[in-house]
């Protein structure tokens, strides 16, 4: 990929009613379930690449969510129950009561499937495994880092690997978890840097919502063999246009970024918890004030804040048609 | 000598959780139902003080959005845990009815010869939990919360409560002297001559170096979280009563009961508090309800061991 300005989804998109509404339905045979799936992943792939993203998946139209779906192929974990994640959220939390191993390569077949479909480059979401261990209670291991050490080495590591054996060229770590515990930072990029070790291809990693303006990652992130930091901004940030440092306040943690040349910067440019479209002309101001700060646009990749599920279809669409308009206002003022 | 309780929000029960999704037409009977069991459940054990469990409370400042002068914010994360809060944002004075709590909480459902025990934030952790627009700092904004929540207090032992439990998870981040002093005062405040217990419980966190500077505050006992709070570096302090939380509300890993009692008199032996309680060291909400209800069953046979029974 030697595009500037790559953009890409993040991962996950809200799924069609219609595949809710087979997936949930107990009367029907798994056949037509998968069928379903199949279907959805494959609209997916061909709505993102008629967008015009760089970067293409299918929404992660297969996973239940991005904790769940991994857990149920994981040994060492059994269900404990619904907690709260606020209101009358819930979230299906898992008790790890064995030592922790890959069952299956879990995303192997999705990956495969559009592997034969696509005709842009596919990246590929892979939760990881901090937010594994953080969203889970650990009744195993001694220790909290021990707990996250294995799930780099037993099942990320693994995972990853067989990704790359079946073709797959670039991996997205997800890590919303990075940033809860600030003491805990050391143990974050080891367990990343766990995970990655000697897998070959383009691996980032993606940390969104936290607390603190990203403060907390440095310097310990120095230290991440990642391609890329992509990163939530936009829900920060003003609407107002141009380049300026009021209007752009959300983007304040590049300053962070700034010094370290190697830094690449996944550039969160859509709010996913807004149904307003962001003008293509306010993602290309964006862009330049990080292309501005970072000195130069080749560190600069292009996304949403965060996956878009969380927004109807029509309206994660027309954001995503948005960002790449953006995208090509902002090359079309670097040439 | 040995006393037992559980302190803010329990875990809703699965058919609960169904309910509250759905937006049930039956959810108000079923919440009285569900609370029925958990004070029951709080009553079979011998606890010292019962509690309403709290399952409608969405998070321990909720009800207290109706206060004049405070807007309901956006959600925000709940210290260190993957749970989030509404973010109370403080637009004007501060003013309230003084029975928010009384009401929110039912009291009618609680034994009529047991201990009533109510729990409510303490004005350091609101003030720290809020966005605050309108007054000139947090410690201003925490003194006005303070005469807000006195008078909870007040209304909360005038309906019959005999304990408050005060919860202080921002206090434990506090490093400033002169403003734990501050936050010490405020505390005198909402608690003074309401003629109710008083404990202030320390939670998610090591509080350990800020204990030594809390001791003389006007509360008649600590709540330490000894999952993060480490024993032994609490000796040689001098405790007037002593909440000790050794239950890990945040793990489903369960204690067993003759494990809780060990540690129980080990921390009698270690620190010689002149009362002690066995609690979960927070809200017991961060794990699933049945996980919860089997961690106050062995703290209830935890307390017959203790007693001798």
């Amino acid at each position: 990929m030697t595009e500037t300005l790559v953009s890409h989804e993040i991962g996950s998109l809200k799924k069609p009613i219609w595949l809710v509404n087979t997936v949930r339905n107990k009367s029907l045979p798994k056949e037509t379930k998968d069928t379903a799936r199949d279907d959805s992943a494959y609209l997916n792939l061909k709505i993102l690449e008629e967008i015009g993203l760089d970067l293409v998946y299918d929404g992660e139209a297969r996973r239940v969510e991005m904790y769940e779906y991994p857990i149920r192929h994981i040994e060492g974990f059994e269900f404990a129950g619904r907690v709260r994640s606020w209101d009358n959220k819930y979230f299906r939390k898992a008790r790890c009561v064995g030592e922790v191993k890959l069952r299956d390569d879990y995303h192997n077949g999705e990956f495969l499937f559009l592997k034969n479909y696509a005709t842009k480059p596919l990246k590929i979401p892979v939760t990881g495994p901090y937010t594994l261990a953080d969203w889970s209670y650990n009744e195993y291991y001694p220790s909290r880092e021990e707990f996250v050490i294995a799930l780099a080495r037993k099942v990320i590591r693994p995972l990853l690997r067989g990704l790359v054996e079946i073709g797959a060229e670039y991996i997205q770590v997800d890590e919303p978890a990075a940033t809860t515990h600030p003491d805990e930072m050391k143990m974050f990029v080891e367990a990343y840097n766990e995970a990655v070790k000697s897998v070959p291809g383009s691996i980032s990693v993606h940390i969104c919502y936290s607390g603190d303006n990203y403060r907390s990652l440095f310097p310990h992130v120095l230290e991440m063999k990642t391609s890329h930091f992509a990163l939530e901004f936009a829900n920060r940030d003003t609407w107002d246009a141009g380049g300026s440092k009021e209007a752009r306040e959300g983007y304040s943690a590049l300053e962070y970024f700034k010094g370290n040349r190697d830094l690449k910067v996944g550039l969160g440019v859509l709010d996913v918890h807004r149904d307003a479209v962001e003008p293509p002309k306010l993602v290309k101001d964006r862009i330049l004030y990080a292309a501005k700060v970072l000195g130069d646009a080749s560190r600069v990749l292009v996304n949403p804040d965060c996956g878009l599920r969380t927004r109807s279809r029509e309206v994660a669409f027309a954001k995503l048609r948005s960002m790449v308009e953006g995208v090509k206002l902002a090359r079309k003022e670097l040439e | 000598m040995y006393g037992a309780y559980i302190g803010g929000i329990f875990p809703r029960s699965e058919r609960l959780i169904e309910a509250t999704r759905v937006k049930a037409t039956n959810l108000l009977s079923l919440y009285k139902e569900e609370k029925r069991r958990v004070v029951e459940l709080q009553a079979q054990q011998g606890f010292t003080y019962i509690a309403d469990p709290m399952e409608d409370w969405d998070d321990m400042l909720r009800p207290f959005l109706k206060l004049e002068g405070i807007q309901e914010g956006p959600l925000d994360r709940f210290y260190e845990n993957n749970t989030f809060y509404r973010k109370p944002i403080i637009i004007n004075k501060v003013k309230g009815p003084g029975n928010i709590a009384s009401t929110a909480l039912a009291l009618n459902l609680l034994p009529k010869k047991g201990n009533w025990k109510a729990s409510l934030p303490d004005p350091y952790t609101f003030a720290d939990l809020s966005e605050n627009r309108h007054y000139a700092d947090k410690i201003e904004l925490m003194f006005e919360l303070a005469k807000i929540l006195s008078q909870e207090v007040a209304s909360l032992a005038s309906a019959g409560v005999k304990m408050i439990q005060l919860n202080g998870p921002s206090i434990v981040a506090q490093k400033n002297t002169e403003d734990l002093r501050r936050i010490g005062e405020a505390i005198q405040k909402t608690v003074k001559g309401r003629g109710v217990e008083t404990y202030l419980h320390l939670y998610f966190k090591n509080a350990s170096k800020i204990i030594p500077k809390i001791l003389d505050f006007n509360v008649d006992g600590l709540g330490i979280d000894f999952v993060n709070t480490p024993l032994k570096e609490l000796e040689n302090l001098d405790f007037k009563g002593l909440a000790c939380g050794i239950v890990d509300s945040t793990n489903t890993k369960m204690e067993t009961p003759k494990e809780i009692a060990s540690f129980v008199e080990n921390v009698l032996e270690t620190l010689e508090p002149k009362q002690i309680y066995l609690t979960p060291n927070c809200d017991l909400e961060h794990i699933p309800y049945t996980f919860a209800k089997q961690k106050v069953r062995n703290m209830g046979r935890a307390l017959e061991l203790l007693r001798g029974e």
